[in-house]
């Protein structure tokens, strides 16, 4: 860490790091974050985004502000303006829906060939969301079925979580945390 | 909708007997609940899971086994008492492990069965109920054979509760106070009861020895069967039922655990009618189960406790939570601290049994001390399985087996069991000094705690059977255990017979008591129970599992009619009950009534299944050659169908075929049976016409083996 570095963590102010939170519609992007943030903070009703929003809460050591992005097919055009701002990304996967996984795959694979994210090493965080719901695929199948193994050039992560309860999320988010830091030094 | 259920291995305790392991229910709502179980070494201990851990609320001091465990409590509030038996006694704990009971039932015998509802307590021992309430003596009633497991149904419909006994001579028995109010006929000895719903409480679900479950409606006086799940697959016997819903549809789902460790879910689908949703395999019996939340909130779960004691959960919460790039496996750190938890605790105990096999040897010296020898349970099953004519042994020990060494006095054949891993090796014995017929010895992959064989008996050769097990223990020791191989072995109890076949009498009449002859039959025939029967004369009706033919067994004090409609059987009962009575020096005067069309009728039950035999025979044969034609032709087109049939049915013909030899052996030794016993009610030796018999056999038809036996 900088001189600079330390004078912040001096000052108690923390870093500011840009998240991209894309995925499908209905797959839980906004109830994640929303359970991310402080008690206090949580907004009780959650109802699908419209373009986008913009959302912020702290970690012990950085302060992220999320693009939480409208996962619906009209808006999804939307998600690779914010890309060049995004220093990390979570993608949210609903893995109770086996049927759209293949949609999940080919926005995935776009998002990894686009020009402004394909020759960064940027952090990807998988969230394998709805894992309360009965017939969920594990987290490994969901990696399996997105062929996560082939993503060789940026460091990924795939955890399984249930949002509404906010199993698993800490996790992720820890290990994203990690990353950043580490990329940052 | 497909069920993925996940196992975790929770603790382990003691060897744990049958319905010794409950749930307390849960304190708030959505938490996780505490499990109770029992063991043999008489440790009651109530755990709770926290972050994959088991955390003790309270464990007893050891004590008598204990052999069952209820719940039970003040009607309307939870039931969060516990209660568990041992030896005569029950006693009562609270959830935090205070004991508030100690009552000592009075009984001569141990309880094998409880059931606690409110301020009602109902025992049972071997074949005696007991109803007591608030410890007083209410009601009182003695079974006409073993009571396996007992329950109680109340509804709106019921005046009051009536417990239901389930009795190994395959009748549930509704009792009302201490009257039987009727029976109930089911498919197999019951094992298990349990109330399919406990809040409208009067359909009871029942599970037996030989693998059926069924649902069955108790009304005031008679009842109605729901369904019934039939045992195709040959698993092993219930030991434990439970409902709950896993599934998550809104209906209770079944839950059946079995003692050759299969744990089954059973779902109801549109038509209400029960279907297979999920099983797993443990590797020993399962003793408990439960259905509930254990280890993590809002994640149902299946629980159970196996033979051994160990606390398995079977649960919807998906294990794998993490996963990353790379190909390697990467341990949680749940598990990565289990395994340096383990290695650690391994090693202190190395060290541990070291000294102490040092400090051994030293003492073992002695000329004065002396070597105890450790003791080990046994779980044992020795039980005839109905579709194939032979009997099942399960030996089941809490440790891994190392060998086992079977040893019989009579002739027998031991059948490849699918499921052993066990190497079988004959050791070769001359029946003539030394009276062995078998010697065998099956030596043990790892870890085997269970075993299964298949033995099959021929009638009339009665005897024992002997197995000595060895288990993986220092220092090494071996149990012995007997079992009896019946002059009638092949004989199954039913319900009541077809009255119109022709049948042969056998009377007897002589000085003999009741129970003497009570004892005889016991002696000859399988399922019936030790103690005498009650009343002045009693009525038992056999089944031939292998023919299909019939016995009914007649007697009372100084009298004993015995019909049957294969006279094999009647010389068989004659002599062996000759032989006992000359024993005990009673004169028995034996009157006969034989019929002889029921030599012809026995010859066309026999039929079906020698011709059946020489067709597979006569198939197999071709099936080589028509496999090489084959080949050569590229298809079968040209064949005429029949063959074409052979050929596409051929992996399960040669199957069939493989078990055939034996049973043709069996078949033609029953015949030549039938055939020697015919004539000796007749007076007549015919053992020289023996090989022209075998001649005529070989040749077989129906019609010139009926003119032979009508000639001879």
């Amino acid at each position: 860490m900088g001189l600079f570095d330390r004078l912040i963590g001096w000052l108690g102010l923390k870093k500011e790091v840009n998240i991209l939170c894309l995925g499908l519609d209905n797959s839980g992007k906004t109830t994640i974050i929303n359970k991310l943030k402080p008690n206090n903070a949580q907004t009780q009703d959650i109802v699908p985004t419209i373009g986008f929003s913009i959302e912020k809460f702290k970690t012990s050591s950085l302060s992220f502000t999320v693009f939480d992005m409208s996962g619906q097919g009209r808006y999804r055009n939307l998600w690779e303006h914010y890309y060049k701002e995004g220093q990390a990304i979570i993608f949210v996967i609903d893995s109770a829906d086996k049927l759209r996984m293949v949609v999940a795959k080919e926005e995935l694979d776009t998002l990894l060939n686009h020009p402004d994210i394909k020759h960064r090493r940027i952090p990807i965080l998988f969230f394998a969301n709805k894992m309360d719901v009965r017939d969920a695929l594990s987290s490994v199948k969901v990696s399996q079925l997105l062929c996560l193994d082939n993503i060789k050039d940026k460091p990924w992560h795939i955890c399984a979580t249930d949002a509404l309860r906010g199993d698993g999320l800490q996790e992720g988010v820890d290990w994203l945390q990690d990353q950043i830091k580490s990329l940052r030094t | 909708m497909e069920l993925n259920l996940n196992r975790v291995d929770y603790i382990q305790v003691g060897v744990t007997s049958q319905k010794t392991m409950r749930l307390l229910p849960a304190q708030g709502r959505k938490t996780t609940q505490k499990v109770a179980i029992a063991d043999h070494d008489g440790i009651l201990t109530c755990f709770g899971i926290k972050k994959g851990e088991a955390v003790p609320v309270f464990k007893t001091l050891p004590g008598q086994k204990i052999i069952r465990m209820d719940l039970g409590g003040a009607v309307g509030s939870p039931q969060e008492k516990i209660f568990v038996c041992s030896g005569s006694q029950v006693r009562g704990f609270t959830k935090k492990g205070k004991q508030f009971l100690t009552f000592e039932a009075n009984l001569t015998e141990n309880i094998n069965a409880m059931h606690v509802s409110g301020a009602d307590l109902f025992v049972c021992a071997s074949y005696i109920y007991n109803h007591y309430c608030d410890c007083k003596d209410q009601n009182y009633y003695l079974s006409g054979d073993k009571i396996n497991d007992i329950t109680c149904v109340s509804s709106e419909n019921l005046t009051r509760l009536s417990p239901v006994l389930a009795c190994q001579d395959r009748v549930l028995r509704v009792l009302q106070g201490s009257e039987l109010a009727y029976d109930i006929e089911v498919p197999g000895p019951p094992s298990v009861l349990e109330l399919y719903n406990k809040t409208r409480g009067d359909e009871l679900l029942y599970g037996t020895t030989d693998g059926k479950i069924g649902l069955v409606q108790i009304g005031e006086h008679s009842a109605s069967s729901k369904w019934e799940i039939d045992n195709d697959k040959k698993k092993g016997g219930i030991l434990c039922i439970d409902t709950y819903d896993i599934i998550g549809d809104g209906v209770n789902d079944v839950l059946v655990g079995r003692d050759d460790g299969t744990l089954e879910v059973y779902g109801f689908d549109s038509s209400n009618e029960p279907t297979l949703r999920f099983d797993h395999v443990l590797s020993e019996s399962v003793t408990s189960i439960q259905g509930g939340c254990v280890g993590k909130e809002s994640y149902d779960e299946v629980l159970a406790a196996t033979y051994t004691g160990w606390v398995t959960g079977l649960t919807t919460e998906p294990q794998k939570a993490e996963a990353g790039p790379g190909d390697e496996v990467r341990m949680s750190k749940e598990t990565q601290s289990k395994v340096e938890a383990l290695r650690a605790e391994l090693e202190q105990l190395q060290v541990k049994v070291l000294q102490g096999r040092e400090q051994y040897q030293q003492t073992s010296q002695s000329s004065t001390a002396v070597s105890a020898v450790p003791t080990f349970s046994i779980n044992d099953k020795f039980t005839l399985c109905q579709d194939d004519a032979s009997y099942c042994l399960t030996l089941e020990v809490q440790t891994a087996i190392d060998n086992l060494l079977l040893q019989s006095d009579v002739p027998i054949d031991l059948l490849d069991v699918d499921k052993n891993s066990a190497v079988v090796s004959f050791s070769e014995c001359d029946s003539e000094p030394n009276g062995n017929f078998l010697l065998a010895t099956y030596r043990c992959q790892a870890n085997t705690t269970r075993l299964e064989l298949k033995v099959r008996s021929i009638e009339g050769q009665y005897g024992t059977l002997q197995a000595y097990v060895t288990p993986r223990l220092q220092p090494k020791t071996c149990q012995v255990r007997q079992y009896q191989i019946k002059p009638l072995s092949l004989h199954q109890r039913t319900h009541s017979i077809d009255q119109d076949r022709p049948m042969n009498r056998l009377s007897l009449v002589g000085q003999f008591s009741f129970a003497e002859i009570h004892s005889w039959v016991v002696f000859c025939l399988p399922e019936v129970p030790e103690k005498t029967p009650a009343g002045e004369s009693i009525t038992f009706y056999f089944h031939n599992t292998f023919l299909g033919t019939q016995l009914e067994a007649n007697y009372c004090k100084g009298e004993g009619h015995f019909r049957s409609d294969n006279i094999s059987t009647i010389s068989i009962l004659s002599d062996v009950l000759s032989k006992e009575a000359t024993k005990r020096k009673i004169n028995l005067n034996i009157s006969y009534d034989i019929n002889d069309d029921s030599v012809s009728h026995t010859l066309r039950m026999i039929h079906p299944k020698l011709e059946f035999q020489l067709v597979l025979a006569r198939k197999v044969q071709l099936i080589d050659a028509l496999k090489e034609l084959q080949i050569h032709e590229g298809n079968s087109d040209f064949l005429i169908p029949e063959y074409r049939n052979i050929l596409d049915e051929s992996a399960s013909l040669l199957e069939e075929y493989k078990k055939q030899p034996a049973h043709l052996e069996r078949l033609y030794g029953m015949i030549t049976d039938l055939f020697i016993d015919k004539f000796k009610f007749k007076g007549q030796n015919v053992k020289t016409k023996v090989s022209s018999l075998l001649e005529i056999l070989d040749n077989y038809d129906l019609n010139s083996l009926l003119d032979f036996f009508c000639e001879a």
